[in-house]
């Protein structure tokens, strides 16, 4: 089997060398079908897949708190408050690690520099807590994360990316311990982590602090309601729970704070928890706001964009299968000697289509580094950003990482690809071609 | 002796809107095993729709086909004829038609692997036969690289290798000089001799049909002698 594989990888290599235009535009023509294909693979795999530092998609929700008052008015802010979060989410069996941030609104904005006077860049800081570094598997480069002490105390200790490390100080190893200004205030940066892609809108940012350095009545939005605030849950569940576990865990936690605040403020608030799997919360914009978050669900979500990728697919399948039937009718002697010497149709069709697929792969492989090739072109673009629902965040320059386009995953797409295009644009040629008499065929002028 | 081929009332008439050709009328031919037979004809009687009849390339619009003692059913699907010619009949034409991007090695080959063949034994058969027709040092080489007289024995070898009990060959020589001609009728009249093949020749050339044990003639389309 393998031998017979061989033979025809050498065959293919022999008819491109025979037709050396042919295959080169076969190929060209492949490489742009596959690489608007990977364009959508790519952008899903930004998207979904278990990337640096952001391992544990699968296992990540981020959960928002709605407050709605007796007047079915929604609460403005959709976060939770310190005191919020410690009473749901700290006891939860189902729970590994839960982390908050503060909301978007208070991540930009910041200008950093060594000392006055010194060059002052424009940072983007994420204030969170201890447990963000063991939600996210940041690796770092020097130094460690802030403690739970640090947060507790609202300390100004830091930790910064490799990229803004080495524009401040030249290397990684000479940040940790100094100090760097946030808009003119003093933090000691205690660890330096390599660098997270912008696109990789949770995890991102140059600047990672306590959010309790900022005033902790901030993080309280209602003076009444003191489970409601401004910050942002990210929930990893252990391994073997599910989402709804953890909202079923939920209930009488939620009961008993709804009982206790009707008690003290008089007001019968409902409370609504909305706890979003990663890939709902990075499709939102194909997937809207509706709240069954299934696997069906996904997976229907998906067909969008896999219909997409086959459109891609199916349109340059449809003029390079005029190229194949062009070069199957170029072969149709040899067919016919084939088959005058025992091949049967399905056999000859196996081998016709396995040659092809040679140069389909070639074809994939170029369309497959184009693709890559564009994205990181293209990964700064305003438009491009709207995937990633970063077009209106002061994204200076996007850097991409190589997990975001080699994976085995990705290699086993563009595979999947070639496969279909090679079924798409040479499976009817083929079988048309050796649909014809064997005398005809053998009569062919070559 | 026993007959390896029988053909019985074969008709063959090509049909387009306007015409109706008959290439064979009524032709009725025993060949017995082990016997070299040449078909002679002026162009265009029908010898080489005979022998691709002959040798299941082409159907006969009415008649009957016996090879090796099998009586073949005009419903007999495509993959069974397939095995069938794989197993029992080996071509030789005259334009020689091997696989320009495959070398000798591969072409002679061919039919072993769609037998289902191990690759080690396709090889080791495959470089009998090759050092047989006197090619051992053109193994690598691809047709093109090839005379005429070369290819021929390339031909002559694949279409030995799978020991088929018929060789059909359509004029053999039509394309090589005079030399290399009678190389591959030595050749042909060798494996007749010694390996007791039935070979059944279309040629044109006269003093290689007389070298054949028998000499059926034709004229447009129908059996004359």
């Amino acid at each position: 089997m393998i031998r017979k594989f061989l033979l025809y990888f050498r065959q293919a290599f022999a008819l491109m060398k025979e037709d050396k235009q042919y295959s080169a535009i076969y190929i060209a023509g492949t490489a742009v079908a596959i690489a608007s294909a990977m364009l959508v693979a790519i952008i899903l795999n930004i998207q979904l897949a278990n990337i640096y530092p952001e391992t544990n998609r699968d296992r990540t929700l981020y959960v928002q708190s709605f407050f709605v008052n007796p007047g079915a008015t929604f609460a403005r802010h959709f976060g939770f408050s310190p005191e919020g979060v410690d009473e749901l989410f700290r006891k939860l069996e189902c729970v590994e690690t839960v982390s908050v941030s503060a909301s978007d609104n208070f991540i930009y904005d910041f200008k950093a520099c060594i000392e006055l006077g010194k060059q002052e860049l424009p940072v983007c800081v994420n204030f969170t807590d201890d447990a963000f570094f063991r939600l996210y598997s940041f690796r770092f480069v020097a130094g460690k994360p802030f403690t739970e002490e640090n947060v507790k105390h609202g300390d100004k200790c830091i930790v910064i990316t490799d990229v803004l490390a080495r524009k401040m100080w030249g290397n990684e190893s000479e940040a940790v311990g100094k100090s760097l200004l946030l808009n003119y205030l003093p933090y000691r940066v205690v660890g330096v982590v390599k660098e997270v892609s912008p696109l990789l809108r949770k995890s991102s940012a140059d600047v990672y602090s306590p959010y309790s350095v900022k005033d902790s009545n901030m993080h309280y939005i209602d003076s009444e309601n003191r489970y409601q605030g401004d910050l942002v849950v990210s929930v990893l569940l252990k391994k073997g729970f599910t989402r709804q576990m953890m909202l079923d865990e939920l209930e009488p936690h939620k009961a008993r704070i709804l009982s206790e605040l009707k008690s003290t403020t008089g007001i019968d608030y409902q409370w609504e928890i909305i706890a979003r799997p990663h890939w709902a919360e990075s499709m939102i914009m194909f997937f809207g706001s509706a709240s069954d978050y299934s696997t069906s669900k996904m997976l229907l979500n998906l067909l969008l964009p896999v219909l997409l990728m086959l459109l891609f697919l199916l349109l340059p399948a449809i003029n390079l299968s005029g190229m194949v039937s062009n070069r199957m009718e170029s072969r149709v002697a040899e067919m016919g000697i084939r088959k005058a010497f025992g091949a049967k149709k399905r056999v000859l069709l196996g081998q016709v289509m396995q040659e092809n697929l040679v140069l389909t792969f070639f074809g994939g492989i170029v369309g497959y580094a184009l693709s890559c090739g564009v994205v990181a072109a293209i990964s700064s673009n305003p438009m491009f950003l709207t995937f990633f629902q970063r077009e209106n965040d002061l994204v200076d320059s996007v850097s991409v990482q190589f997990d975001m386009f080699f994976t085995p995953i990705m290699f086993l797409i563009v595979f999947v690809c070639c496969v279909v295009l090679n079924l798409m644009a040479a499976l009817i040629p083929s079988w048309t071609s050796l649909k014809r008499p064997i005398v005809e065929s053998l009569n062919q002028k070559k | 002796m026993e007959t390896i081929i029988k053909l019985t009332g074969i008709n063959k008439i090509y049909r387009t809107e306007e015409i109706e050709t008959q290439a064979l009328e009524n032709v009725n031919i025993d060949v017995e095993k082990g016997e070299f037979l040449s078909i002679m004809g002026p162009s265009g009687c029908g010898k080489s729709t005979l022998l691709n009849i002959m040798g299941l390339l082409d159907e006969p619009t009415s008649g009957e086909i016996e090879l090796c003692g099998t009586k073949i059913d005009p419903r007999l699907s495509d993959n069974r004829l397939a095995e069938f010619r794989n197993r029992t009949l080996g071509f030789v034409f005259q334009s020689f038609h091997l696989i320009s991007s495959l070398n000798v090695l591969d072409n002679v080959q061919l039919p072993l692997m769609y037998r289902g063949i191990g690759y080690s034994e396709r090889m080791r058969r495959a470089k009998e036969v090759i050092e047989r027709v006197g090619l051992s040092h053109r193994m690598k080489h691809t047709p093109v690289q090839l005379s005429g007289g070369q290819c021929q024995r390339v031909a002559i070898a694949r279409a030995i290798i799978g020991n088929p009990e018929i060789i059909l060959a359509d004029e053999p020589t039509g394309n090589l000089d005079s030399k290399m001609g009678a190389d591959i009728m030595g050749l042909l009249k060798q494996l007749n001799q010694e390996d007791g093949r039935t070979i059944v020749m279309v040629t044109h050339n006269d003093q290689q049909a007389q070298q054949t044990k028998r000499i059926i003639k034709f004229l447009d389309g129908r059996q004359i002698q």
